[in-house]
Formats: C-alpha cells, sequence, structure tokens
C-alpha cells in the first residue's frame, strides 16, 4: 500500500488531538482506512497524488473541530480532559488519602479505648476532609464526561447531604449510607460513559454500601465485645473500615487516570451535529 | 446543503442507508452524497462519531476486516436499529405530509 504523506501527517496530529481516548486506535484506523479510500478513489480518476489528498482532506473536516465533535456528548457537553480535570485527580489524591487515614483513626480508637476522644476527634476530621474532597473530584470528573445531566446533580445532592450528615460523625451508618447511594448513582453515570477506569468506578460505586452493610451484619452477629454503650466496638470497625478502604481504593485509581490525561487543546466552539 | 440542515436528521439518514446491509463508513459517506444528489455537504470525519454514537446506543453493530493492508471497521443495522429506522421513518412522513398541507394551496412570493 502506497502511503501519502499529507495523509499521514494529519493522522498524526488526529492521533494528538484525541490523545486521550481509550479507542484511539480504532478511531484512527477507521480514519486512515477513509481517507486512503478517498485519495485512492481521487487518484483513480486522474487526480495527480498531492491534490487528491488536499481534497481529501479539506472534505474530512479540520482536525480541532473533529476532535471537538468526537468528544461532543448527547447533552452538548465536551468530554475531555482540561486543567480542572487535572485538580479533580489531586482532589481524589487527598479524598482517598483521608478516607483511608480515618480507617486507620477508627481502628486507633477501636483499640485504645481509654484514649477514644482524642482519636474520634481525628476522625471526624478526616471524614469531612474525605468527603468534600470526594465530593469535589465527582464534579471535576462529571466534567471530564461532558457533564452528567440530571442523575449527576441528584448524586452530587445526596453525597453532599450525606457529608452534611456527616458532621455528626458517629452515626457511621446515616452518613455512610447516604454518601454510599450518592457515589452509586454517580458512579453508575460514570460506568455509561465507559471512559473512567471500571474497577475504580466499581470501588466507588460500592465501597459505602458493602461497608454499612458489613457494619449491620457485624452488629447483628454482635461481632467483639460490648462497650459502655451496648455497642460492639469491632463490628463498628469491621464496618467502617471495609466502606473507607473500598472507597479509598477507588478514588487512587480515579485520581491516577484523572491526572495522567494531558489537558485537551480543541476547539471548544464547534457545533457537531447530533441527531 | 450545510451540515447544520442536517441536525436531527442524521441519524435516520445513516439507519436509510445501512438498512440495505452491511458498510463501512467511506461507502456509507459516499452513498448518502450519491442518493442525496451531493445535496448533502458536510465534514465527512463528523459521520463517524454519529455511527459510534449509534452503535453506543445499539441501534448498529460493527466488525472489523483488513482489506488491502487497512483494518476496515463494517457497520450493520441491529433489530433495534431496525425498529428505530421504522418509527423515525414514520415520524419524519407525518412531519413532512403536515408541513406539506400548511404550504398547499400558498402562492409562492414573487421574486424581487
Amino acid at each position: 500500500m502506497a502511503r501519502y504523506a499529507l495523509i499521514d501527517g494529519y493522522l498524526d496530529t488526529m492521533r494528538n488531538e484525541m490523545r486521550w481516548r481509550r479507542d484511539l486506535d480504532d478511531v484512527v484506523y477507521e480514519m486512515e482506512d477513509h481517507l486512503y479510500s478517498t485519495v485512492e478513489a481521487l487518484v483513480t480518476r486522474g487526480s495527480a497524488p498531492e491534490s487528491a489528498q488536499r481534497t481529501t482532506l479539506d472534505r474530512f473536516g479540520e482536525p480541532k473541530v473533529l476532535a471537538a465533535v468526537y468528544a461532543s456528548t448527547n447533552n452538548g457537553g465536551l468530554a475531555v480532559p482540561t486543567r480542572t480535570t487535572r485538580r479533580a485527580g489531586t482532589f481524589a489524591f487527598i479524598a482517598a488519602g483521608a478516607w483511608l487515614a480515618a480507617a486507620g483513626a477508627f481502628a486507633l480508637e477501636t483499640i485504645f479505648a481509654d484514649q477514644w476522644q482524642v482519636y474520634y476527634g481525628v476522625f471526624s476530621a478526616l471524614i469531612l476532609v474525605g468527603g468534600v474532597f470526594t465530593f469535589l473530584t465527582m464534579v471535576g470528573l462529571g466534567k471530564r464526561l461532558g457533564g452528567l445531566g440530571a442523575v449527576g446533580i441528584v448524586a452530587l445532592a445526596i453525597a453532599g447531604l450525606g457529608v452534611t450528615a456527616s458532621l455528626v460523625a458517629w452515626a457511621i451508618p446515616l452518613w455512610m449510607g447516604l454518601q454510599g447511594i450518592g457515589y452509586l448513582i454517580f458512579a453508575s453515570a460514570v460506568r455509561s460513559r465507559d471512559t473512567a477506569p471500571r474497577p475504580s468506578t466499581l470501588a466507588v460505586a460500592t465501597g459505602f454500601i458493602i461497608g454499612v452493610a458489613v457494619f449491620i451484619f457485624a452488629n447483628l452477629a454482635k461481632v467483639g465485645w460490648t462497650d459502655s454503650y451496648g455497642d460492639y466496638p469491632l463490628a463498628w470497625a469491621i464496618g467502617t473500615a471495609t466502606g473507607l478502604l473500598i472507597l479509598g481504593s477507588g478514588l487512587i485509581g480515579w485520581g491516577t487516570w484523572l491526572r495522567s490525561e494531558e489537558p485537551a487543546d480543541i476547539d471548544t466552539d464547534a457545533t457537531p451535529i447530533h441527531a | 446543503m450545510r451540515g447544520q440542515a442536517l441536525k436531527g436528521h442524521l441519524d435516520l439518514l445513516l439507519l436509510a442507508i445501512l438498512a440495505d446491509g452491511a458498510w463501512h463508513g467511506y461507502a456509507i459517506i459516499d452513498e448518502l452524497r450519491e442518493r442525496s444528489d451531493e445535496a448533502f455537504d458536510l465534514p465527512e470525519g463528523t459521520v463517524y462519531p454519529a455511527l459510534h454514537r449509534l452503535q453506543k446506543g445499539g441501534y448498529l453493530s460493527s466488525e472489523w476486516t483488513e482489506v488491502q493492508g487497512r483494518r476496515r471497521r463494517t457497520y450493520r443495522l441491529t433489530e433495534k436499529g431496525r425498529g428505530a429506522l421504522g418509527e423515525q421513518r414514520l415520524a419524519w412522513d407525518e412531519f413532512t405530509d403536515a408541513v406539506g398541507r400548511v404550504l398547499k394551496g400558498v402562492p409562492w412570493p414573487d421574486t424581487p
């Protein structure tokens, strides 16, 4: 197969313009087939190779405009990495760190019961930080995916309610349950876009729901000893740590992905054709 | 005809072309141009995101083959796509009939 320099240069440009796409190779292979088929047809009809390439590229479209069309979503948003979405990756790391540290603080509170007030204070602060930064991560991730519409807003509202509820840190099933529902709805919307890493999205979706389930089950099973309130500290610790660790691992995955993407430089004024 | 005029109708056109069998992108665009007597003038590259969207929606399926040393993706209508084509075609017929009835009997304005 003869190679055409202008076409190959164009394909390189498109590769760069859409470098964040998971299906980049397929998209470029399809373009290559189209562009080469067009050039070959024009050359067969008598066009000079260079002229055929220029005509082909004129008909195909400007790289920046096409990259925007490829990135456009049904609700008119652009699903591209930006500085904001990279920042969301940093927020995800902060959130994950806070959740994992909170799990540690809760374990220490359970082990060193005589100093529980100190560890409870640290735990309370960490879950608030974790909740706030998870919320910010969700906002940034929503932007990365071109907006998640009404479902995304509902998920953020429920998660936000859960973050507020976490001001009462001891009411673990309440705030973990509310946030868990919000994260589950949000991650389901993220999953439908098939862009974010799936294992991380699954971990975020299920982390707190599993945590609450383990919490309830362990308490019903009366795991461990009872404290002066008649509660089962070990059961509380197991359920809480399970939720925090799963969510934290999911956020590390999201953060790694969001931070790994170079901000896009595409034509945001492009007007894609939608059905 | 500019691409903007196709807004809202591109899916129907693509489904209609694929009703005849499996086609790859270049052939679909060529067929679109030919059947419209070259009336639809849109950047050819913008057709591919529409095909991908239709596939993601379950209206099309696709498979890869190798032709002349190049990878080629061929699209095919699914049952869901065939149903959508029928519905959209009916809606289009009703729309054009309604517009035709409104315009019927209205004299053409004098050209200056």
